[in-house]
């Protein structure tokens, strides 16, 4: 009887594997398969909106850069004064009660707050600096979270070594606790790339919808899932449909390459 | 006999909670000191006295003195106090560096980046910790990669590379297995021709075998401070006693 369960539940298990990679490779073979016969250098590599997707590559790729290191910078100084320094504990739970709260608000508030304050106030524009500085308030309570979580697990004797050594706090802080958490900054990194690289409707309302290469971080472009967005709703090209999903096709072959190198720059990084 | 602590009517407090009553010591220059005592007995907390280190929790206050080299460790600065009185922890926890950066650290934190100082010092620390020849030619591989006793001994030598005069040891061989403990042992005893130590033991077989000097804590009390074997072959208290022939703790 045991032994039947046991089956019963292995094979439960299995099945919802299977369910779950069936969906991925699913959706995965219907992009690329749609998409592919209209990859060629032509479409990847020229600058003319109408044939290629050079520029949106282009703009995605510098948000994606921004947007990480403005983030993670921020979401590190955060987490650190939190674990190490916040004592008084209402402000502390403040804090983390906003953290936790921007979380669940949906992307298009976080466009309209960008569109509000970076285009306008800030007098920023429609700019890839203005989608890359919004995209970044939304990339910052997961990254938070992700570090702060990583924080708590450094042992009290990891610490207390570092300054019976004769060490102080900040030099404790970066060549102690912080490379202890290295690896989990970097799955948070690749966690706030990939979303990055899913929104379109923040962008819509802050980087705005030119189709053009962007000749500064503070021209408007157009990034590749803006781009899907807007061919699919616009419908001016006779193609729209096949044109969106080689985007897409591209879009995934970019989330692969660039989680391929964040892991190499891990692997790197932790080589001594 | 030269003196490099002395402690005078000094009382720990973590809140309202008494840990320490009343510590009257003296310990003894390149000699091997050893706390013992059943859990909860105050030892542990003494050690981190020494060199500041119950002032990281945060209700923790006392009254008394504790002389460190005549001069009384309330008016050293906790930074230069634990350069001279470093710390061995109970669980191995090397950096998450390679070996030589680990050796390295504490002078680094001093602001000594001269390759060839580095490397001078840090080879006499791991050689002084009986480590050198195990690891000298993979100093630039993590120090996790190290087993259990290697670790702790890099952690020793992360110490003495600081040349501290005393180094402070908080139950180092617990988290080891026996081969790796009698080793530490081993280096305790080459170790006191150049620093004086402080060890808090469970093993009372431990106290007996690397210790110079004894001292016994109950309930926060300091029950018996003796030479080792004069301590363990005729305890003159009572309770030490007991203690020793496993009748409580």
């Amino acid at each position: 009887m045991q032994k039947l369960k046991d089956k019963f539940q292995y094979s439960l298990m299995i099945i919802s594997s299977l369910i779950v990679f069936s969906f991925f490779g699913y959706i995965l073979l219907f992009i690329i398969l749609n998409g592919y016969r209209h990859i060629n250098l032509t479409f990847i590599f020229s600058t003319d909106a109408a044939h290629g997707i050079l520029s949106m590559i282009v703009a995605t790729l510098i948000i994606v850069i921004i947007s990480v290191i403005v983030s993670v910078i921020i979401a590190l100084a955060t987490a650190i004064y939190l674990s190490e320094y916040a004592k008084d504990h209402f402000l502390k739970t403040v804090i983390i009660f906003s953290i936790d709260s921007l979380v669940s608000i949906p992307s298009i508030v976080y466009g309209l707050f960008g569109l509000a304050f970076f285009v306008g106030t800030l007098q920023l524009k429609f700019s890839i600096l203005s989608g890359a500085l919004t995209i970044s308030i939304m990339l910052l309570p997961v990254l938070i979270n992700t570090i702060l979580e990583a924080l708590k697990t450094v042992g009290n004797d990891l610490k207390a070594s570092s300054y019976a050594l004769g060490a102080n706090k900040s030099q404790t802080i970066f060549k102690v606790i912080i490379p202890e958490v290295r690896d989990n900054i970097f799955t948070g990194i690749i966690l706030s790339i990939a979303k990055v690289l899913s929104e379109s409707a923040p962008f819509i309302l802050t980087a705005g919808v030119v189709a053009k290469m962007p000749k500064s971080i503070f021209s408007s472009a157009r990034t590749l899932t803006t781009h899907m967005y807007l061919l699919i709703s616009e419908g001016s090209e006779k193609n729209a449909m096949q044109l969106a999903f080689a985007s897409g096709t591209i879009l995934i072959a970019l989330i692969v390459l660039l989680n391929l190198s964040v892991n190499y720059i891990k692997t790197k990084m932790g080589g001594h | 006999m030269e003196t490099v602590f002395s402690v005078k009517d000094f009382n720990l407090f973590y809140g309202e909670h008494q840990v320490l009553k009343n510590i009257n010591i003296d310990i003894y220059k390149n000699k091997v000191t050893a706390f013992i005592g059943p859990s909860g007995c105050g030892k542990s907390s003494f050690l981190r006295s020494f060199n500041k280190m119950n002032d990281f929790v945060g209700t923790a206050h006392s009254t008394g003195t504790i002389d460190f080299e005549n001069c009384d460790i309330k008016k050293i600065d906790a930074q230069s106090l634990r350069l001279k009185v470093g710390m061995v922890f109970q669980k191995p926890n090397p950096f998450k560096m390679s070996i030589f950066e680990n050796v390295a650290y504490g002078l680094r934190c001093k602001g000594i980046n001269d390759r060839k100082i580095l490397e001078e010092k840090v080879q006499d620390a791991l050689q002084k910790a009986a480590l050198w020849d195990e690891v000298k030619d993979k100093l630039d591989q993590p120090g996790t990669s190290l087993s259990g006793g290697q670790q702790q001994r890099l952690c020793i030598a992360r110490t003495i590379v600081l040349s501290p005069e005393v180094i402070l040891m908080d139950e180092p061989t617990s988290a080891l297995d026996p081969i790796a403990t009698k080793k530490i042992e081993n280096l305790i005893e080459d170790l006191r021709k150049d620093f004086t130590i402080i060890i808090v033991t469970h093993s009372m077989q431990q106290a007996a075998c690397v210790s110079d000097y004894t001292a016994f804590f109950l309930m926060g009390d300091l029950i018996e401070y003796e030479k080792s074997k004069t301590f363990f072959s005729m305890p003159k208290d009572k309770r030490s006693e007991d203690y020793i022939s496993g009748r409580f703790g």
